[in-house]
């Protein structure tokens, strides 16, 4: 190999340990705002019966940017997890059926994402 | 197209407006396109504050997160296309709802590209620039 082709090599290795690291940066930060973020959902499923369509909206937007980010920093599960809050809030807006039980199921979502986020956290923190 | 956004194969891509909600996303969007080539990224958090950034960063392209609260991407774009200082950017939508229906939809908007999410950062530059290069020329 020529020096200047070691040297592209060098600082190509270089550019994705850097981007590596930043990742690793970021997907910290990206934890910690999504452990905020339950709350909103918890919030966005109390007012379901009071908001309606307009809470199942806000909820799939929020889950579907869980979901988005989550895989981008290789959080597959928590990545599937809101995936689950997304899909049921986008059924349930299309078959516009709001029933009682259907807060119970968004929160019972949300507790199964709100652990993979701790377990996720504790690992990294580890 | 503007002659200052009009690509050629001697005019390489060097600003890029990113649109997304979600902060972390912006960043790793901002490190992948300015670390691997190099590209003048601005960042912003919804299609509102796209709409009153553009005019006076005029990027090269917009990539657009499809969906945001507020105005959406495919509103945000449909606002571009409606304003004569606009509507001559290339926008690249992002989202993770890529189904072939989907991206036909997008592109029938008046986009010039989809990238999927989740995308590699270090393979986001190059997937730009490559639709940068296939917008045509006239």
């Amino acid at each position: 190999m020529s020096s200047e082709q070691d040297s592209r090599a060098r600082d190509s290795k270089q550019q994705a340990l850097e981007m590596q690291q930043k990742m690793l940066e970021i997907g910290a930060r990206y934890l910690k705002r999504t452990i905020g973020e339950l709350d909103d959902l918890r919030r966005m499923t109390t007012d379901i019966s009071t908001n309606g369509v307009e809470s199942l909206k806000e909820l799939e937007v929020l889950a579907h940017r869980i979901r988005g980010s989550g895989a981008v920093f290789g959080y597959s599960k928590i990545s599937d997890l809101a995936g689950e809050i997304e899909m049921l809030a986008v059924e349930r807006m299309r078959s516009a059926q709001i029933d009682p039980q259907l807060a119970d199921q968004f929160a019972s979502y949300i507790d199964a994402l709100a652990a993979e986020v701790s377990a996720t956290s504790a690992a990294k923190t580890s | 197209m503007t002659e200052s956004a009009k690509p050629d194969d001697s005019a390489p891509l060097k600003s890029v407006l990113y649109v997304d909600d979600e902060p972390d996303i912006r960043e790793v969007v901002e490190m992948s396109l300015h670390l691997v080539s190099g590209i003048d990224v601005r960042t912003c958090g919804s299609g509102t504050a796209a709409l009153e950034l553009l005019p006076t960063f005029k990027p090269d392209l917009v990539l657009l997160d499809v969906m945001m609260p507020g105005l959406d991407g495919p509103a945000t774009l449909a606002r571009m296309r409606g304003d004569a200082k606009l509507k001559h950017i290339p926008v690249v939508f992002m989202t993770a709802k890529a189904l072939p229906q989907e991206v036909d939809r997008f592109m029938s908007l008046g986009a010039v590209g989809v990238i999927s999410k989740p995308f590699d950062p270090m393979q986001l530059a190059s997937r730009v620039q490559e639709i940068w290069r296939s917008v045509a020329v006239p």
